[in-house]
């Protein structure tokens, strides 16, 4: 009945390797597949995790998510869990440009891509025109949310400077925001685009 | 970089989206005799002295009150960083990491439960259960819903807790149970209050015993009503509950030194929880260390997760080590306050110019495991009754509340709103038609309006006897007429179809209308009115109590507000810092810092609920202030030799109105005062709040069905809000966005019950099956404010954050109706109800 990350995993481990198998008719290649031994989760490893730019040594099982890595092993906090369950987007993070679930991404998956957390963006000092936008313009509320949509409309702005609303919306639909500032933060990632386009300023 | 440098640049700037702000004329016609001019002393019935009108800071020409803008920096920037402290992001050195492990049965009693296997198990440090659970705050083998807590476990990694959890061996034995609200009623219900009936029922010296209802209120005589109308209609209609599921994983951490703990916990309070979890632990309540400056959404719903919080702590008394818990979501949805399932009858009569003359109300509720009578007792149960019965000569409503097996009925997303306004406004637009009358007149023709009274017997019956001791209240600052026509306004309600399912073609559009009111509606006192002392000379409990601000200005000539209360994305401090800002003189707010959400920075206050913070904790904020205003003067007059009335104060400087050399500053008279000077204000909430200063709301909305296939859409909706003088509208636009979705969303999903074991499991896998709106989902919205002007407070300002909020989901019901023809009177809407209707050719469920 209950649902958790080892079974997740031994389902995937036990299903031949569906990675490697998949094509179109991958659910197929997983069936027919010889069992393989599952991987004993004590198994542990050392690996060097590139994050924002900086490599971090870190100790992980096979099941160990990439967000436990980050934010409880590294304590790189900024990345919230919020579901752990891969469906509302607040934990997420880049992987080589590409938004991912850190929930639900093994760290092992993550060792030698490029990671890209909230941390990323602009601290303090120096906040990124998206923070101080979305600042300015309430994106934010309880802010639980926050440094997941940023990290995934950053991964948007870094391949297109100029998004329309659909183009927003679309790379965010898979981020819950239960204060439900969706249209702040629609403005916000537009103007973001504007600001980093040079046409506007703050 | 700019490739355009010609073109001028777009300046970023905040501004409203979608908000139209009305302003009311500062003089209207209040039941106290007219218009109002600063300082007025304000009246009611038995004249005698209630308070001054705006509390002497009048809404005139006003710098930083009212003005659109962003959130205190040093609260909201940290969001933006992935810095704000939730608990959940508290990660320490040695840390151990819990897990739950709860009853999968709706009721049943542990026969056996051994830890042996996960004691021994890899990295495990403690498991707590029954059988080792603190004296001072046990755990029981009884479990009386599923996802009651059964055990704890402790150890180094989550996953390696949630090993142990599966580990942990228990028996059930599982007992008949009641989950829904059919089964608890049910004459052949389980026991489950040891012989006394499921239905929860008053002392008989309540005045609102009854023998077979949990509270009975009523007025005039309904039987001789009834039989005065001209048309008598009967109505019943169901409503299936909602959950409100935060966002940040309800939780907490425990950390001691010795004999002092530090607990970051998540809710809506410092103090009152400090307070709690003192008590379970058998410590006292100086040893704990509260911290709760950030939660990622509570909803008031999130308040009953602390549950968990004296375990946790326990767990890291014994093993000595920091323990940090964050609940799955489906754990969590087990403990927090959910919206109860409720089934509601009226009989309504009317005359045949629509005025309704008797009505009987009558409703039934699953309570969950509690025996509390919260949703059907005090103020807030005669809310909507209130609405639109205060003209109606004859009314009977009465309520009941079962115990059930059944998540805990409570505050999620506003108190008694959504789930209780879901019959009213159904009900109130059905009786329209009966009488032939538009849904808006038929309501313009049964609210309250300025100077409507309401009689004695009402009066006590709201809980406010003070106010009321000898005479009736009116309602003065109450703009029911004008969230009714402005809406009206605003969404095009001339062009709506006038005939239910009249327009042709497939897609069909229609528009509706619902009402609410705050629900609270009551205002505090602050310290120095004369009522003030009358509440606080007794007890005062159950979450509401003693608010306490404290307002400091340093040698740097900033001013810094300390107020406990925990951030939710209330954003409240904000609203509480412009206010102080204007009270001081400034122009802009940039000279107040907010100290909040820690025991040991900020003084005792209370739990903000019900929309009501900026008449509570504001009320302390404001009388602290007002203090420091008139030291400041006195200080100034003292130094400079002027007289007070001669001195005025704008950005920092007092200085002599006639002549400006003699001239100090908050800065110097700091200094001058060993560096700092600090007032101190209380506010007080209790059932005794103020009379009658609840705001009024209405929702406006306008869908699209699909004939063929049962779907329909959200197009537009039109939200208006008697705000009273909107202290942000930048942050209430963005509340108000939320608040209109999520209550959206509470049209169209009930509490999400197992598919394959309905009534006695939900879900369990979160937001998956409980479909949270998406960036996808929003419809389009206007915020419209009426700054109806309470004349009763400070600039004549209102809590309004929960007034329109109950209003959604009937005016959604009446939409579809509007525009398709079928009733819903079950809720929740889906497609397949409105299919059933279309094929039955109209109205129905
Ligand atoms: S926490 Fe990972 S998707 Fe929700
Ligand atoms: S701001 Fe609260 S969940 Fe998005």
């Amino acid at each position: 009945m209950r649902y958790s990350r080892r079974d997740f995993l031994k389902a995937t481990a036990g299903s031949g390797l569906i990675a490697l198998t998949t094509g179109s008719d991958g659910v197929v290649a997983a069936f027919a597949a010889p069992p393989v031994p599952i991987p004993t989760p004590m198994t542990k490893e050392t690996a060097t995790f590139n994050i924002n730019g900086r490599n971090y040594q870190a100790e992980y099982e096979a099941r160990t998510t990439l967000w436990e890595v980050i934010a409880v092993k590294l304590g790189l906090t900024g990345t919230n869990r919020s579901c752990n369950r891969a469906s509302c987007g607040a934990c997420s993070v880049l992987l080589d440009g590409t938004p991912f679930y850190s929930c639900h991404t093994l760290a092992m998956e993550a060792v030698g891509k490029k990671i890209f957390t909230v941390e990323g963006l602009g601290d303090e000092k120096n906040l990124h025109p998206m923070q101080k936008i979305g600042y300015l313009y309430m994106a934010a509320d309880c802010g639980f949310c926050t440094p997941g949509w940023e990290v995934t409309a950053k991964g948007l702005l870094d391949k297109n400077l100029n998004p329309s609303v659909d183009e927003v919306k679309s790379a965010l639909a898979g981020h819950i925001c239960r204060c439900a500032a969706y249209s702040a933060i629609i403005r916000t990632v537009i103007d973001t685009g504007k600001v980093l386009r040079g046409e506007a300023e703050l | 970089m700019s490739q355009n440098p010609q073109k001028p640049k777009i300046k970023i700037e905040p501004k409203l989206e979608s908000t139209v702000v009305i302003r009311q004329p500062m003089v209207r016609n209040f039941s106290t005799g007219g218009g109002h001019l600063p300082g007025d002393v304000l009246t009611e019935g038995d004249q005698k002295v209630v308070t001054k009108k705006w509390q002497g800071y009048p809404p005139e020409n006003l710098k930083v009150v009212g003005k659109p803008m962003p959130p205190m920096p040093e609260v909201a920037i940290p969001r933006f960083l992935g810095k704000a402290e939730y608990a959940t992001r508290v990660v320490l050195p040695n840390m151990l990491h819990a897990k739950a492990v709860t009853n999968p049965h709706p009721r049943a009693t542990i026969k056996s439960l051994d830890t042996s296997k996960a004691e021994k198990m890899p990295g495990v440090a403690y498991v707590l259960t029954y059988k080792n659970a603190p004296s001072t705050y046990p755990l029981t083998r009884e479990l009386n819903f599923q996802g009651d807590l059964v055990a704890l476990v402790a150890a180094d990694t989550e996953d390696l807790a949630e090993d142990a959890a599966d580990a942990i061996e228990v028996e059930y034995d599982t007992l008949p149970a009641a989950s829904t609200l059919k089964d608890a009623m049910s004459s052949d219900a389980p026991d489950l209050r040891q012989g006394k009936g499921n239905l929860v029922i008053l002392s008989p010296n309540n005045p609102h015993y009854d023998p077979k209802a949990t509270w009975v209120a009523k007025h005039g005589d309904v039987e001789k009503g009834f039989a005065e109308a001209d048309i008598i209609k009967e109505f019943t209609y169901y409503f299936a509950g909602a959950v409100s599921v935060p966002m940040q994983p309800c939780g907490s951490v425990a950390k001691w030194d010795g004999d002092k703990l530090t607990f970051w916990g998540m809710g809506q309070s410092i103090y009152p929880s400090r307070a709690s979890l003192a008590k379970a632990l058998g410590i006292e309540e100086s040893k704990i260390r509260f911290i709760d400056k950030y939660n990622g959404c509570t909803f008031g719903a999130a308040n009953a997760a602390a549950r968990f919080d004296p375990y946790i702590a326990t767990i890291a008394k014994v093993t000595g080590r920091p323990v940090k818990l964050m609940l799955p979501k489906d754990q969590e949805l087990a403990h927090i306050t959910i919206k109860p399932e409720n089934l509601t009858k009226f009989k309504v009569g009317a005359k045949k110019d629509g005025r309704i003359v008797a009505l009987t109300h009558e409703i039934h509720i699953s309570n969950g495991d509690q025996e509390a009578v919260g949703h059907a007792s005090g103020e807030i149960s005669k809310n909507q009754t209130e609405l639109y019965t205060s003209k109606v000569p004859n009314w009977k409503s009465s309520w009941h509340s079962y115990k059930s097996n059944a998540i805990k009925a409570g505050i999620c997303r506003s108190y008694t709103q959504q789930e209780v306004k879901w019959s009213w406004e159904n009900m109130i637009d059905e009786m329209a038609e009966a009488v032939g009358m538009d849904p808006i007149q038929f309501r313009l023709l049964h609210v309250p309006r300025p100077g409507t009274t309401l009689t004695k017997d009402w009066h006590e019956d709201l809980g406010k006897k003070y106010e009321a001791e000898n005479g009736v209240v009116h309602y003065d600052s109450f703009a029911s007429v004008e969230v009714l026509e402005e809406g009206a306004k605003a969404i095009g309600w001339d062009k709506r179809n006038p005939v239910p399912g009249g327009n042709p073609g497939r897609f069909k559009r229609g528009m509706g209308v619902g009402m609410s009111q705050h629900h609270p509606g009551h205002m505090g006192y602050h310290d120095g009115e004369v009522y003030f002392e009358k509440v606080t000379a007794q007890p005062i409990g159950g979450g509401q109590g003693l608010f306490t601000a404290e307002i400091e200005i340093g040698a740097d000539g900033y001013v810094t507000m300390r107020n406990a209360l925990p951030d939710s994305g209330t954003n409240h401090d904000t609203a509480l810092a412009a206010l102080v800002a204007e009270m001081l003189g400034f122009t802009t707010r940039d000279r107040i810092r907010v100290v909040w959400g820690d025991s040991d920075l900020a003084p005792s206050s209370g739990t903000w609920i019900a929309g009501k913070t900026i008449t509570l904790q504001g009320a302390a904020v404001c009388s602290a202030t007002n203090k420091l205003r008139q030291d400041l003067l006195r200080r100034a007059a003292d130094a400079l030799k002027v007289d007070v009335a001669k001195l005025q104060m704008r950005d920092g400087v007092i200085s002599s109105t006639e002549d400006p050399k003699k001239r100090t500053t908050f800065a110097e008279l700091a200094k001058a005062n060993k560096g700092s000077i600090r007032q101190t204000g209380m506010g007080v909430n209790k059932d005794q709040g103020r009379a009658l200063t609840k705001g009024v709301g209405a929702c406006f909305v306008e869908v699209e069905v699909d004939t063929w296939t049962g779907n329909w859409r959200f197009l537009r909706g039109v939200y208006c809000h008697d705000t009273g003088l909107a202290v942000n509208p930048l942050v209430a636009e963005a509340d108000m966005h939320g608040s209109l979705v999520e209550s959206f969303q509470m049209a169209t999903d009930s509490i999400p019950w197992d598919r394959e074991f309905p009534g006695t499991r939900h879900y369990s896998v979160g937001y998956l099956s409980y479909r949270i709106p998406t960036i996808m989902d929003v419809p389009e919205q206007t915020q419209v404010f009426i700054d109806s002007l309470e004349p009763r407070w400070f600039f004549g300002t209102k809590s309004f954050s929960e007034t329109s909020i109950g209003s959604v989901p009937g005016a959604i019901s009446n939409a579809i109706y509007n525009a398709c023809g079928v009733r819903i009177r079950e809720h929740p809407i889906t497609r397949e109800k409105i299919i059933a209707g279309l094929r039955r050719g109209g109205t129905g469920r």
